[in-house]
């Protein structure tokens, strides 16, 4: 029943049996993680609601849900609000539409005053934005604006300053240049997602009149599966990695049987230039950070030898591991999984052959298996709106990604070369780069520490703002650590956050470090500096906590391996422990080199 | 489509959005006597109603429905 809310999902079917999808959901053994939502409506809202819970169900979210009165999203973020202050929202959506448009231009009305209505209009808005940032400390999803339903000018719609179609544009405009400037203000892309449906599917009149939604109920469940995108994106659900299977995939045709001159791929066939436009396609998610991989049923030199086809444009160096062989497949993207250090629940699957689908889909319930059917001209375009790469920034770090795990790969190498683990780790040169949380990085900071599952002692998750409040606060103290070693740079791959309670106690809230620098004693080399800073500030005893979750079992014996003393430990396996910290502290590793600020490709 | 069809369709309906597995219903059945109904199943249940039959329904139609009769005459009718 839960397949039902696989993305490309049939949307009637979805709202027709949502209390059964939503029991079975609740009825699994998964562990959910609470949060809390506000609508904040300028329609009707309750479908939305039902629906998004669906969908934040599946990413493992379960949400607490706060609706405003009907048409009333202005007053109850701007004005005093003591059942919103009460609920203490996390994330607050504001459903708004062009239905909610206040002042539209008028045929008498000059350029400058179209401009002053775009002003005021988006003053409003900014105000939303502002107070509920001030009060609640919240990520905000904002819809933009469909397009209007008619047009009164036609064409001329679009051009003309008094056009209503060319008002629309003009608003997504100041939309998007105003959440380039506010890291928690998130637009839901209504524009597009109604293009895509088609305005005319996107409003129903009648729905509108009788019950004052401002979208269909084909509609919604797009809304909503967006809308969870987003959220997911934030707290670092989105996925990493795409695994890919070669033959009738990536080209047209047989590798082993048809040789590299039979396979279809290149501008010579249809076909050949639909296979082209898919690995364009896939090259593209490789340049922004999203890994791949391959995964086929083939001996290792066809796959090679298909890779060099002239006309390919992904070459064997575009991916960071490839499987090719003749096991079964949830075996290959198992070994895939572990050789990058990544989890399954970041993984998607692509595969023409339904077969393989279906083994991935039943034995790995982690993996995202698109059903992406047979023809290749279709594959793009599933796999670009099931949303699966959603995020809400594009930093360095995630342009470099696909290097970090490329060196890795070279590292591990390297590492079969030498005699013991340590010999290796010294041969790395490894230098780190350990300072107190600035606002270069106060981004990255926050991606790291919302998507980091394993290493993640205590899995909390913080909002941007709340790091910020955390700068030059002498009340904590944050240490961000970045490593490089002789194979290149591994960018900002940990964090600490402790927080100081009766100028003598310190207590360990945050400390995450990339899966990619996993073994590599970085945290060691984090802790060290951790206790200097502690030692400066004459703080006499730090508190570490261990909160278990399902992936982070990795690091449940840090604390005792690094000298702490356990002091309690509760029913459901978490555990506190004490440290005391001095001058003399015996530095547990002397393999990283730390040094000054680094400079350059960061 | 025979009256028992039609019936039986909207009882396979109704019974997905009130999520029951069990259901009994005549033409003479009041709508708002279900168990579990409010204003958000009723909109559904046309939602799903106007999809599952290929439908439309006007804001006339849709305010005077109140017996499963009269959503069986409505799809009669319009199909």
């Amino acid at each position: 029943m839960k397949d039902l809310l696989n993305y490309p999902f049939d949307s009637h079917a979805v709202i027709r049996k949502k209390k059964a999808i939503k029991r079975e959901l609740l009825g699994g053994k998964e562990t959910f993680q609470d949060c809390r939502v506000a609508i904040l409506g300028g329609s009707t809202t309750s479908e939305l609601r039902d629906i998004l819970e669906l969908f934040l169900l599946k990413k493992g979210l379960k949400p607490s849900f706060y609706e405003s009165n009907y048409n009333r999203f202005f007053e109850e973020a701007v004005f005093e609000n003591a059942r919103l202050d009460f609920f203490n929202p996390q994330y607050v959506i504001i459903h708004s539409g062009i239905v909610n448009i206040e002042s539209y231009p008028d045929f008498a009305d000059s350029q400058q005053d179209v401009d002053d209505k775009i002003k005021k209009t988006i003053e409003k808005f900014e105000m939303i934005w502002t107070r509920l940032f001030e009060k609640y400390c919240c990520e905000i999803i904002q819809n933009n604006f469909e397009l209007p339903h008619y047009r009164i000018l036609g064409n001329l719609d679009a051009v003309d300053h008094r056009g209503r179609v060319n008002y629309v544009l003009d608003l997504n405009k100041e939309f998007a240049l105003a959440a380039r400037k506010k890291p928690f203000l998130h637009i839901n892309d209504v524009h597009y997602l109604s293009s895509m449906l088609g305005i005319k599917e996107w409003f129903d009149p009648s729905y509108w009149y009788l019950y004052k939604y401002a979208l269909s109920f084909t509609a919604i469940p797009l809304l909503c599966y967006n809308v969870a995108s987003i959220i997911g994106a934030i707290i670092g659900k989105s996925k990493k990695l795409v695994v890919v299977d070669l033959d009738n995939t990536l080209w047209g045709g047989v590798i082993g049987d048809d040789g590299v001159s039979g396979i279809k791929l290149g501008k010579d066939t249809p076909q050949g230039e639909a296979y082209l436009e898919f690995q364009n396609y896939l090259k593209c998610l490789k340049n922004r950070g999203v890994m791949l991989a391959v995964c086929s049923k083939n001996e290792m030199v066809s796959a090679q030898e298909g890779l060099m086809h002239p006309d390919s444009v992904l070459k064997i160096d575009d991916f960071a591991a490839v499987k090719a062989n003749w096991e079964p497949k949830d075996s290959g993207i198992n070994k895939i999984a572990a050789e990058l250090n990544i989890g399954q629940d970041s993984i998607v699957f692509v595969d023409d052959n339904p077969a393989e689908r279906e083994l991935v889909l039943g034995n790995m319930p982690g993996v995202e298996v698109p059903n992406i059917g047979s023809d290749v001209v279709r594959f793009p375009e599933i796999m670009d709106r099931a949303g699966f790469f959603e995020t809400v920034s594009l930093l360095k770090d995630d342009l470099h990604r696909n290097e970090y795990y490329n060196q890795n790969v070279n590292r591990l190498q390297d590492e079969g070369k030498f005699g013991n683990h340590d010999e290796y780790l010294i041969s790395l040169q490894m230098t780190a780069e350990i300072g107190e949380f600035n606002r270069t990085y106060i981004e990255r900071i926050t991606q790291l520490t919302n998507k980091t599952n394993q290493f993640n002692l205590t899995v909390k998750r913080y909002m941007q703002a709340e790091i910020e409040e955390t700068l030059e606060n002498p009340e904590f103290i944050g240490l961000y650590g970045k490593l490089r070693d002789k194979f290149g740079d591994n960018g900002l791959v940990s964090v600490m956050l402790g927080r100081i309670t009766d100028f003598r106690n310190i207590h360990i809230d945050l400390w995450v470090m990339s899966c990619r620098v996993l073994n590599r004693e970085m945290e060691f080399a984090m802790f060290n500096e951790f206790v200097g800073k502690c030692v400066k500030k004459g703080i006499n005893v730090i508190y570490g906590y261990y909160f278990p979750s399902a992936k982070n079992g990795i690091v449940s014996d840090i604390y005792s391996r690094i000298g702490f003393n356990k002091v309690r430990e509760t029913e459901t396996g978490a555990t506190v422990w004490m440290f005391k910290p001095t001058k003399k502290h015996k530095r547990i590793t002397h393999k990283i080199e730390i040094k000054g600020l680094f400079h350059g490709n960061e | 489509m025979e009256t028992n069809e039609i019936i039986g369709t909207v009882k396979k309906v109704i019974m997905d959005i009130l999520d029951l597995h069990d259901l009994e219903i005549t033409p003479a059945t009041k709508i708002n006597s279900l168990e579990g109904w409010d204003s958000l199943t009723q909109i559904n249940l046309y939602s799903s109603l106007a999809h599952e039959f290929s439908i439309k329904l006007t804001i006339d139609e849709v305010e005077n429905i109140k017996t499963i009769a009269d959503i069986v005459d409505l799809i009669r009718e319009k199909r």
